[in-house]
């Protein structure tokens, strides 16, 4: 090895705590970048797999009328079918003997073969029609070789359906039709389904498929803009065909089944958009339908969001640290370039060796960061969600692309400065070179010339104010890498504030209504009240109540078609049910002729009380306009309040209120459970479906905690970025005082006064960052907060005031590590030797 | 007993896989008010010699007193607040906090004792009254190492410790702050220890002691110092 290369490798063996500290901030800044770059496309990865792995429909087909094996073979000769099978479900209450699962509502599926293939993680598939296979997701393996029993709590009718009694359950399966958590509502038991069943298709006694389901083995990525050109195509295919197909059969067979196929349509399309009642026909349907399809994409984006704000910051700050370390070494070294360049050695080899320093570290801790950055965060993110998915471990995405920028960037961040300040001290002579630099020298500062609170002031006060004016340079870094910190934690934690309330204050404060029954057409509003006051007696209980009318309407706004849930009502009661405020006033139900709408719906149309809006109702193109009164706060959905003589007037029809609401007790007590109660109205045949507020409830606190965790992720790498850069900035520090620092070792200063000597300037530094890194704090949370927006969940921007402690509180806290290691550094140091040279 | 008494005193380097006997069994004393020199050639141990006696290192084996008090065992905390009330210290490169004024240097090490000679009285003494306010950067060579002196004796030091002080200055403002150090002991009777390597010194000391490989060569009293004046090399 030649002397040059010794030299070099020397400098990284003495000064590792340099080095590393390039790698780590590389390292964290690429990793960070990368890795969260890198998570959504790692999750729809492992979505595209399992999704083609398992046969997920491509087209979903729900005629009223059913499908027969013949129209099923005429249907799987339509281009691009791959394959296709009929189905049909049926929700029923269970019980499986020797478990807790008593009295469960649950929905059997006929199993299908070529789609919606079931992945078992436990036991085997059916063999015999009287074996099952369970929710994976909800069951575990003691259900293997249990009895599912279709209870006599289930109506003759219902009873019927199914060829036997007792099933025997073989095996346990993720569907991937289920992607999620999410099971859904259902018109039996409690309302709320708790798992699935497959069973072959001769364990049920239909004779009528309402279903079927299309696979088309598309070699599109899942998600895609491609796959959702070419299933719009299909679907049009799809279509027609399929529509000439049951068209050509008699209507001779359509009423037995009607009642199945409006229930199943419901379940399906109630969930996602609020559809209460469809009229019977062919329906064809893309996956953009099934909950957890859709609700993963949905996941998968919100992690996008913030992927695509926070590295960037991460690197910028990674990039000034690198930098000024990096220009710290080459002055530091400025004799030795000096005697390199006297012995006669090139500019370009001098410089090689800081190129060689840092482009080392930079490398090392790039390609280690990028390793470990891109298979950590979609690792750990995909843990946070595997709560609510799970259904396959991760796959992990890579794209050379960003590697290559992501490691451009952070070698410009060091080799490049590199070289600009190597060529800097390089144009100086040999001779000017070997003499060492004057240290800086010591100048008055502002604060001085205010003589009565200088003269108040300690003595090792000034000492430190000076010399925090005195390195420019390093002030300014040490300002903007603590401002940039904090700023990254308060946005961290500001997240938390502003996800956090919206739940609860959507559903305690907007929405107080507990439990909403919609009825069959035709129910008069009298009978509705009966069945309330039935419910009531029963249980013993008064509960609050209000009549109103649901409308589903479309609001065609500049950005985004949006899904408005229109409440009328003239019931007086309402108030109490669906509150609202307004500029932080109570908000009075709209007067007739106006219309109340949500805060985001105005917000994103630019509309304000007084202005117009227009609405779509239904499908056939029918629009109806009316002025808006208020504007009120809301977090979750779209609403729209408005009084029955003002839908009388927009809609031109009677109005005529379906939709029953339940408060709480109006002694305020809590005797009867939301789900019993519930669950007695619902026996009524007049109740079409009802939901209860809590379901949606904790439905959002799930979607909301995800991201809450995502939240905690960042803070945790904004803190050991933090520390980092606190650590670099100290290591620097004392690093080029080493002089002075033994100086005032030898005059005699104790260990607590030496450390206060360098730190108090540190800590008012530190403080001086951390009040610059408000408003920046401030101004990022906002603009994070903007690009992780839902259209359908509005979030808080606020930062509530504990946060911006809990941010000082880890800076302080790194602060106090870092001197505390710095000590010990500082105790190593050696007086006479330092001292001695002239350096 | 002398003010100073350093008995067999040994200090071993193991940096390398050979260790290194800086000092090998060092024995000698000096007493108050004295100005002792102590030459020796590069590597006799002269400055580990004066480390130890400053209270910033540790020796091997041995002991030294300072007025009774037993330096060689004392720890960390004890060696600070030895070096803060009873040593001061002056080095060939006058190590001055560049970001105080001259005076606020020598103000500096006043404030770490309770009984501190006044700064404006010792910067009037070595004649930079007028230059009081400027910083380190400001200054020539001879005028550092003079503030470095009176920093040195602001804290009122039972001794005074110079390493080469004039090492890396001209001949004339170096005799002129030898000068200054040799005032300091007769008429203020400081013990004044110099380290250096020229033995012309020797002629203005009261006790000049000869360092070679580690060990003292010779120890000698001066009945009849020479002002510094009168010395030429």
């Amino acid at each position: 090895m030649t002397p040059y290369l010794k030299t070099t490798f020397r400098s990284i063996k003495d000064s590792m705590a340099r080095f590393i500290a390039i790698l780590a901030i590389i390292a964290l800044g690429v990793g960070f970048y990368s890795g969260l770059s890198l998570t959504m496309p790692s999750f729809i990865k492992t979505g595209d797999k399992f999704i083609k792995e398992t046969k997920l429909y491509d087209l979903r087909l729900i005629s009223t009328v059913g499908f027969t094996d013949d129209e099923i073979e005429e249907i799987s000769k339509v281009k691009g079918v791959k394959a296709v099978c009929k189905a049909t479900a049926e929700d029923v209450i269970v019980d499986v003997k020797g478990t807790d699962h008593e009295g469960e509502a649950v929905r059997f599926h006929t199993i299908t073969e070529g789609v919606n293939e079931l992945r078992l993680t436990a036991g085997r598939m059916p063999e015999k029609d009287n074996e099952v296979v369970l929710d994976d997701y909800k069951c575990h393996e003691e259900v293997l070789g249990k009895k599912v029993i279709i209870t006599d709590a289930n109506s003759q009718k219902k009873q019927g359906v199914f060829r036997y009694k007792e099933y025997t359950v073989v095996g346990i399966a993720r569907s991937p039709y289920y992607l999620n958590f999410q099971r859904p509502n259902t018109d039996v038991g409690t309302g709320s389904l708790m798992f699935f069943v497959y069973v072959p298709q001769g364990g049920l006694n239909t004779s009528v498929y309402t279903d079927a389901f299309i696979f088309c083995d598309t070699e599109y990525k899942t998600y895609s803009d491609e796959y959702e050109e070419f299933i719009a195509k299909e679907k049009k295919i799809v279509s027609k065909e399929v529509k000439q197909i049951i068209d050509k059969r008699s209507q001779e067979g359509w009423k037995g089944c009607l009642y199945s196929a409006l229930f199943t349509l419901n379940s399906t399309v109630r969930v996602l958009d609020g559809e209460k009642y469809i009229k019977p026909d062919l329906y064809v349907l893309g996956r953009d339908t099934n909950v957890g399809y859709m609700a993963f994409e949905n996941d998968a984006n919100i992690v996008a969001g913030i992927a695509d704000v926070f590295p960037v910051f991460f690197f910028a700050i990674a990039a000034l640290v690198c930098s000024t370390t990096m220009q710290r070494m080459v002055s530091d070294e400025r004799t030795q370039i000096g005697t390199m360049r006297a012995l006669g050695y090139s500019e370009f080899s001098i410089i090689m060796k800081y190129v060689i320093y840092s482009g080392s570290a930079s490398v090392t801790g790039g390609l280690l960061g990028y390793l470990v950055g891109t298979k950590l965060f979609p690792f750990v993110i995909w843990m946070v969600y595997d709560m609510m998915y799970g259904f396959a471990p991760v796959e992990f995405e890579s794209d050379f692309g960003l590697f290559v920028v992501s490691m451009s960037v952070s070698l410009l961040c060091s080799v490049g400065v590199t070289i600009v300040t190597a060529l800097a001290e390089l144009r100086g002579m040999p001779a000017e070179l070997i003499r060492p630099k004057a240290p800086t020298p010591g100048k008055r500062i502002l604060l001085e010339r205010i003589g009565f609170i200088w003269k108040k002031l300690r003595f090792t006060h000034k000492i430190s104010l000076r010399n925090v004016f005195r390195f420019k340079k390093r002030m300014w870094m040490m300002i903007i890498g603590i401002a940039g910190c904090t700023a990254l934690l308060i946005t961290g934690f500001g997240l938390r504030d502003s996800i956090d309330g919206i739940v609860d204050l959507q559903f305690d404060e907007i929405l107080c209504y507990d439990i909403s029954f919609t009825f069959m057409d035709d129910v008069k509003p009298s009978d509705m009240q009966k069945v309330k006051d039935d419910a009531d007696t029963h249980f013993g209980v008064k509960r609050k109540s209000a009549l109103l009318k649901a409308v589903n309407l479309k609001h065609n706004g500049s950005d985004a078609i949006r899904e408005v849930t229109l409440f009328a009502s003239g019931d007086a009661e309402v108030t109490s049910l669906l509150k609202a405020r307004t500029d932080g006033n109570e908000m009075p139900w709209p007067e007739d002729g106006t219309i109340a709408i949500s805060s985001k719906l105005a917000a994103k149309n630019g509309l304000k009380a007084g202005d117009m809006i227009t609405f779509g109702v239904g499908d056939d193109g029918q629009e109806v306009s009316v002025k808006i009164g208020y504007v009120f706060d809301n977090f979750i959905f779209h609403y729209a309040y408005m009084s029955d003589k003002t839908y009388e007037e927009v809609f031109g029809e009677r109005y005529v209120p379906d939709t029953l609401m339940i408060g709480g007790n109006e002694d305020g007590s809590e005797d009867v459970s939301d789900y019993d109660y519930a669950a007695y109205i619902g026996e009524n045949d007049t109740v079409e479906t009802w939901l209860v507020v809590n379901d949606l409830r904790t439905q959002f606190r799930e979607t909301v905690g995800k991201l809450n965790r995502v939240v905690i992720l960042i803070i945790g790498c904004a803190a050991a970025l933090a520390f980092i850069v606190l650590f670099n900035l100290n290591n620097i520090n004392i690093t080029e005082r080493i002089r002075e620092i033994a100086t005032v070792k030898v005059l005699g200063f104790n260990r607590r006064e030496t450390g206060a000597y360098v730190f108090r300037e540190n800590v008012l530094l530190v403080l001086m960052g951390f009040a610059a890194g408000i408003p920046l704090g401030i101004a990022l949370h906002a603009f994070v907060i903007a690009q992780i927006e839902m259209d359908t969940v509005t979030f808080m921007v606020r930062i509530l005031p504990p946060s911006y402690f809990y941010a000082l509180g880890f800076v302080i806290l790194f602060s106090v590590i870092v001197d505390l290691v710095m000590r010990r550094k500082m105790d190593r140091i050696d007086m006479a030797e330092s001292l001695k040279s002239a350096e | 007993m002398s003010y100073i008494e350093f008995r067999d005193v040994v200090k071993t380097y193991r940096s390398g896989t050979v260790p290194l006997n800086a000092l090998d069994g060092t024995s000698f004393h000096i007493e108050k008010g004295e100005l002792v020199v102590i030459v020796g050639q590069s590597g006799a141990g002269k400055t580990t010699l004066l480390n130890i006696l400053g209270g910033m290192d540790r020796l091997t084996s041995g002991s030294v007193l300072l007025d009774g008090k037993e330096i060689s065992q004392m720890n960390n905390k004890e060696l600070a607040s030895y070096r803060r009330s009873d040593v001061g210290f002056v080095f060939q490169f006058y190590n001055l906090i560049p970001n105080l004024t001259a005076y606020e240097n020598v103000e500096m090490a006043s404030q770490l004792v309770s009984d501190p000679i006044d700064c404006d009285t010792i910067l009037k003494e070595i004649g930079l009254t007028d230059r009081k306010d400027n910083f380190p950067a400001q200054l020539s060579g001879g005028e550092q190492q003079r503030i470095a002196i009176a920093r040195a004796i602001a804290k009122n030091p039972k001794l005074l410790l110079c390493d080469e002080p004039t090492g890396a200055l001209d001949y004339q403002t170096g005799k002129a702050i030898l000068k200054l150090l040799q005032r300091l002991s007769t008429e203020k009777g400081m013990t004044v220890v110099i380290i250096t390597h020229n033995s012309a010194l020797t002629a203005m000391a009261d006790r000049v002691i000869k360092l070679k490989n580690g060990q003292v060569s010779s120890d000698s009293t001066n009945p009849d110092p020479v002002s510094i004046d009168e010395i030429e090399w």
